[in-house]
C-alpha cells in the first residue's frame, strides 16, 4: 500500500530546515535529548558529516509522497551494531505541525522498520521516550514495541529530571505482525484501544 | 443500534484528559485540545467493537461533529 511519506538520505540544503526545527523549543521539548541552540554553520557541518558517514548512524529526511516531495521532518537509526545486529531509533521529528498526525508517524515508522529489518538485517531495534510523552509511548506500543524498563530521572529538562521509557522490538515481532496483516489501520486501532484499556485497569 | 447519547458517551470515553461534559452531539471534535490522530484511532476501534461497523481515518476527517460521525455509523449498520 502506498505510504504518505518516503525517506531519503540527507541532502546538503536540508540543514536549513533541520536547524529551524532543532532551535524550536516546542518541537524539542518532548524529545529525549538536551535542548541547545545550534548555529546554521554548525548545522551545515553536522549535516555534511551525516551525509558522508552512514555506517553506524543513518540520518534520513522524511518527505511527503506527493508532487511537492516537501521535507516535513527527519529521523535516524543510531548505534548500529552489526555484530549483535541491533540499533536504536533516534526519534522522529516532524517539524510541520499539520503533519504530526498518526498516519505520517505510522508510515514513517513502517518505513524505518523496513529499512532496519529488511535492508540492514537487524535483529533488535530499540526506542525511548519521556514518560510524560504518552503519545509517543502509545505509538511505539501499538506498532509492536514492548516496554523493557524505565530509566529513572535520566534526563534534566524544563527544570526537572524526567524518567525515560525504554522500548524494543525484535525482528520476529515485526515479521509476525507484518505477516499476519496487523499493520493496517484497523488492526493498529484495535491494538491501541486494547493498550489504552490495559493502562486504565 | 445504540442511541446517539450512548454513542456520545462512548466517544467521550476515548479521551483521557477532557471532561466528558465538554463532549456533546454537537461538539466539533477536531477543535478539542486533546483530539489527535491517536484519539481518532481509538474511536475507529471503539466503533468496530461496539457497533460492528468499520470506519476509516478518512471518515473521521470528513466529519465535523460527533453526531455527523454517529450518522455515518448508523448508515452503515
Amino acid at each position: 500500500m502506498s505510504k504518505c511519506v518516503f525517506l531519503r538520505a540527507f541532502e546538503p540544503n536540508d540543514y536549513i530546515q533541520i536547524n529551524k526545527w532543532r532551535n524550536n523549543y516546542e518541537i524539542q521539548r518532548l524529545t529525549c535529548g538536551r535542548f541547545r541552540y545550534v548555529s546554521s554553520e554548525m548545522e551545515k557541518n553536522w549535516t555534511q558529516q551525516q551525509m558522508l558517514n552512514n555506517t553506524s548512524n543513518i540520518y534520513l529526511s522524511i518527505c511527503l509522497n506527493d508532487e511537492t516531495q516537501e521535507m516535513i521532518g527527519y529521523t535516524s537509526i543510531n548505534d548500529i551494531d552489526y555484530a549483535n545486529r541491533k540499533a536504536h531509533g533516534g526519534g522522529i521529528v516532524i517539524g510541520e505541525q499539520s503533519y504530526r498526525s498518526g498516519q505520517y508517524l505510522i508510515d514513517t515508522l513502517l518505513l524505518i522498520f523496513e529499512h532496519v529489518f529488511n535492508d540492514l538485517g537487524m535483529h533488535r531495534f530499540t526506542g525511548s521516550c519521556l514518560q510524560e510523552h504518552r503519545h509517543s509511548g502509545l505509538m511505539m506500543e501499538m506498532m509492536g514495541f514492548r516496554l523493557e524498563g524505565i530509566e529513572r530521572e535520566s534526563i534534566y529538562k524544563m527544570h526537572n529530571y524526567h524518567n525515560i521509557h525504554k522500548y524494543s522490538i525484535l525482528a520476529k515481532d515485526y515479521y509476525e505482525l507484518l505477516n499476519n496483516g496487523e499493520y493496517n489501520e484497523m488492526s493498529i486501532a484495535k491494538r491501541l484501544l486494547s493498550i489504552k484499556k490495559g493502562k486504565r485497569l | 443500534m445504540k442511541s446517539l447519547n450512548e454513542f456520545v458517551e462512548l466517544f467521550a470515553e476515548q479521551f483521557d484528559d477532557t471532561d466528558v461534559s465538554e463532549i456533546t452531539a454537537s461538539t466539533i471534535f477536531h477543535d478539542l485540545d486533546e483530539y489527535s490522530s491517536l484519539i481518532a484511532l481509538s474511536v475507529i476501534a471503539m466503533v468496530d467493537e461496539e457497533f460492528d461497523v468499520q470506519i476509516k481515518g478518512d471518515d473521521m476527517r470528513s466529519c465535523v461533529t460527533v453526531e455527523d460521525l454517529y450518522n455515518i455509523v448508523k448508515s452503515r449498520k
